[in-house]
């Protein structure tokens, strides 16, 4: 048993395939899937109104990217992890830790496990 | 004490002080002559004390003494300073009884003197001096013998005689120096004027010579002293009427200046004639006064002067001259004239050194050209040529009469209208390069000196020619050099050794903003690097570029320089040292290229690479997703997945790695490292090593894929399936091939597989084919090995 199982845990993924993946990865891991959001406005809504202990943001949302979810989620307190196509990137949130896609269960596991160790 | 002395009425102290300076003796060394005396003196009155004593300024000084032990004593003990007061002799029977004594301190504490007698030293005028004295320390009531009164009184005019002996002795050697230098000063002024190159000769106030020296004789043609007692007129070779004026003239100015220089015409004693520069100078010689000539012959210097003055004219003029054809008229023109000739003119002689060829020549009126090419051989003989290339001035009074011009060369002399001429070769690296020229067209004797300065212009010719043609060819290439330079694209700037700008070429004008004359002379850095991009000042020390003079090497980089309008632009740079022939460096060429468009290229590219990076980043994450969503609901399916999810990630790392080098080639040790590192334990299970080596983009990923297929199956079946086990991954390069191999220890015992799997084939066919090398995978019961080789060459991107 993951020691992330019955955490509210919010996705930000635009591509719904890898959405998808993702929302499979946390359950096995026990989870609860909040979302997954797909824009940004959506997830700023989410997190508005929804309980989260952590949340798995796409950096690049098309047009868009994720940084004011990752904002709003850092004057809450709820830790994040990124997970980008782009190689080693730098973001704001260097505290953050940042998965490059595409990654293993086990990659993002351990990424999310150092976000709420960090929180 | 002193007033006493001034007091005697016969001399003053002054006088007598002045007399003993005369001798000279004060602080001299003793002399045996007065230690006889003294010891005379002692052992006649057996007295413990015997002196001779100087009554100096403030002190007694003793010449010679017995039973004192000092060289002075201060006037104020002095015994001898009372007996000077009084001629002949003074004696102290006790000192205690004598009122003047009793208190002296001599008396009174040591030595307790109690006896004294002196006998007074004086000169020949009367002065006294000193003293020949004998002291005891015993009283002596009974007084002195007759005997011991004239020994005293001989010793003291004995002790005097020596005294004028000695100055006497010093006044002769003085006497001997003086007249000896005086000799000495008389021969060498004589020895002076008789070695003299110039005339001298002295006259007096009537003219009349009394003295010449050997060069004035020499000159003048006559015999030693054979113009003493002669008039001076016997000289100079003016008429009377002009003699009498200039006589006049040379009067006049000695009386207002002094002296009189200027150029006289002279006549020998034979009746030739010649110039010289003299020198009059008006002197009193006892009661007379007297003329002074110096002069020498300037009748050579004077054509030496001549031809000089021509030479240097002409030299001016040929320097001016714009090129090297006119050069050469000019002195054709020049020596044609001077000489009165009818052509004159410069030929150079071609590679085979049988054609000589004019481009134009000068000719007085009615005279032709000889312009043109000719075959000097052809035309003039085998004799009159060999000597030209013997490097001899060739002369010919009259081509008939001259044996080296045979009458088969007649034409030749006819058809040209020439008679006489001088030719000067010029011989340089052992060849006949040039000829100049002076035609006749009547024959002439030609003096020494038409032949000299023929010559002299020749030689000048050639330097100015050459130059000329130097010049031309400079200018040729300076100009060539402007247009290479002002086309370049490259911004070229050339620094001095203080690193000031000497050069811009337009580019760099165009780049800086600054035109060349606004940078000239001013130091570059401050022209155009002068601030930091934050505003800041930069130093000229920061600065990499001037490094390239003080550290004399070449310095490449990259920096930002400041336009004129104050924007910053990014440049790439190369500094490299000039050297002289010494190859001392003496400044600096910088060439710059703005790198602006570069960078901002650069910058586009690395965006354009991320940009795909991200979509193939993100074409992996779906298609991981689409494998999981298939594979999802498919029983005993899950190895599979994770196989597939493996290989994926290793594909995305090796991309990984070379987006980070651009897409360019990826180094083969973090190539090795990704592809393993999902395997990697602690402690750690690999042992990767080999010399770093650029990989190609597609081999990289290939190589990656490989590896990673060695490693799962490592960790299914092999080494790294059991605690413990290791996998040791090297390579090297030699002879140009790479050898890697993947050695697995202390793993399970192996087994052969029954099939090959996607790993196998993957390895012995897709990377063998890729690197063009081979692959082989041996299932060792010790541990897999497998082998990679292959040429060095396909694998460098």
């Amino acid at each position: 048993v993951s020691s992330l199982a019955g955490k509210r845990i919010l996705i930000l993924e635009d591509e719904p395939v890898v959405a998808m993946l993702v929302e499979d990865m946390l359950v096995d891991l026990g989870c609860v899937v909040v979302g997954p959001a797909s824009r940004l406005d959506e997830a700023l809504l989410m997190v508005e109104c929804e309980e989260l202990d952590l949340a798995v943001l796409d950096i690049n949302l098309g047009r868009e990217d994720s940084f004011p979810v990752a904002a709003l989620l850092q004057s809450r307190s709820v830790p994040f992890v990124f997970a980008t196509g782009y190689g080693d990137c730098a973001t704001p949130f260097p505290a953050a830790p940042v998965v490059a896609k595409p990654y293993l269960a086990h990659d993002l596991y351990a990424a999310m496990q150092l976000a709420v160790a960090a929180a | 004490l002193a007033d006493q002395f001034a007091s005697a009425k016969l001399w003053s102290e002054e006088e007598r002080l002045a007399a003993l300076a005369r001798y000279s003796i004060l602080d001299t060394p003793r002399e045996p002559a007065f230690d006889d005396i003294v010891r005379l003196a002692a052992d006649v009155f057996e007295a413990p004390i015997a002196v001779v004593n100087l009554i100096a300024s403030g002190r007694q000084w003793f010449k010679a003494e017995v039973g004192i032990g000092a060289d002075e004593l201060p006037l104020d003990v002095s015994f001898c300073a009372h007996a000077i007061l009084q001629k002949g002799l003074m004696v102290v029977a006790d000192t205690r009884d004598d009122p003047r004594f009793v208190c002296n301190p001599l008396v009174t504490g040591e030595p307790k003197l109690r006896f004294y007698a002196g006998a007074l030293m004086e000169t020949p005028e009367g002065l006294p001096i000193g003293t020949v004295c004998v002291l005891d320390t015993k009283p002596r009531p009974e007084g002195i013998t007759a005997r011991q009164r004239l020994t005293l009184e001989v010793l003291a005019r004995q002790a005097m005689t020596h005294m004028e002996l000695r100055r006497a002795v010093a006044l002769r050697d003085e006497a001997l120096v003086e007249r000896s230098a005086t000799e000495d000063a008389l021969r060498t002024h004589s020895l002076l004027l008789e070695r003299m190159s110039e005339g001298v000769s002295l006259s007096d106030e009537n003219g009349v010579i009394v003295y010449t020296n050997h060069a004035e004789d020499l000159m003048f043609g006559y015999e030693q002293g054979e113009l003493v007692g002669q008039h001076v007129s016997v000289q100079n070779a003016y008429p009377p009427e002009e003699n009498q004026r200039i006589v006049e003239e040379v009067i006049g100015r000695l009386k207002s200046e002094g002296r009189w220089d200027g150029e006289f015409l002279n006549r020998r004693k034979d009746g030739s004639t010649f110039v010289t520069a003299s020198r009059i100078t008006a002197l009193q010689i006892g009661e007379r006064p007297h003329w002074l000539c110096v002069q020498r012959d300037v009748t050579h210097e004077m054509v030496t002067v001549d031809r000089e003055r021509f030479l240097s004219v002409l030299s001016d003029r040929m320097r001016a001259a714009p090129d090297p054809i006119t050069t050469s008229v000019i002195a054709g023109q020049a020596l044609g004239e001077h000489l009165g000739a009818a052509r004159a003119g410069y030929g150079e002689i071609d590679e085979t050194g049988e054609i000589v060829r004019v481009q134009r020549d000068w000719t007085k009126a009615n005279t032709p050209s000889l312009a043109g090419e000719a075959r000097l051989l052809d035309a003039f003989g085998p004799a009159i040529i060999a000597e030209l290339r013997a490097g001899r001035t060739l002369v010919v009074e009259d081509f008939e009469t001259d044996h080296r011009a045979g009458p088969e060369y007649a034409s030749t002399w006819e058809s040209i209208g020439t008679r006489s001429m001088i030719v000067v070769p010029l011989i340089r690296r052992e060849r006949l390069q040039a000829v100049l020229y002076v035609h006749e067209p009547v024959s002439r004797r030609w003096t020494t000196e038409e032949k000299t300065l023929a010559k002299a212009v020749a030689d000048r010719t050639w330097s100015a020619v050459e130059q000329a043609r130097a010049e031309a060819q400079l200018r040729e290439t300076s100009r060539r050099l402007d247009a290479v330079l002002n086309n370049a694209s490259v911004s070229i700037f050339l620094m001095n050794e203080h690193q000031e700008c000497v050069y811009m070429n337009a580019a760099a004008e165009r780049l800086t903003g600054y035109s060349l004359s606004e940078a000239m002379n001013r130091i570059l850095h401050d022209v155009i690097h002068h601030k930091k991009p934050d505003g800041s000042d930069y130093p000229l020390h920061e600065c990499p570029i001037d490094r390239a003079f003080p550290e004399d090497n070449n310095v490449q980089g990259e920096e930002l320089f400041v336009h004129k309008d104050g924007s910053f632009y990014p440049v790439a740079f190369t500094a490299s040292p000039i050297r002289d022939e010494t190859s001392r460096t003496i400044g600096t060429i910088i060439e710059v290229r703005n790198i602006a468009d570069e960078k901002r290229a650069r910058a586009h590219q690395r965006l354009l690479i991320d940009e795909l990076n991200h979509r193939a980043k993100n074409l992996l994450a779906i298609i991981q997703g689409i494998a999981l969503q298939t594979f999802k609901n498919v029983p005993g399916a899950e190895g599979a997945r994770a196989a597939f999810d493996g290989r994926l990630a290793a594909l995305a790392e090796a991309h990984n790695l070379l987006t980070r080098q651009n897409w360019e080639s990826a180094p083969l040790t973090q190539v090795v490292a990704g592809a393993v590192s999902p395997y990697e334990g602690t402690p750690r299970r690999f042992d990767i090593s080999g010399p770093e080596l650029a990989l190609p983009p597609k081999t990289a990923v290939s190589l990656a894929l490989a590896l990673h297929e060695l490693a799962t199956n490592a960790s299914k079946y092999g080494a790294l399936s059991v605690v413990g086990g290791r996998v040791e991954v090297r390579w090297d390069v030699a002879e140009d091939r790479l050898r890697l191999h993947w050695r697995e220890h202390d793993g399970p015992p192996v087994e052969v597989p029954a099939t090959r799997g996607f790993g196998t084939r993957m390895l012995e066919r897709g990377l063998a084919a890729e690197l063009g090398g081979s692959v082989r995978i041996d299932f060792r019961p010790a541990g897999v090995v497998c082998s990679i080789e292959a040429p060095v060459e396909g694998l460098r991107p």
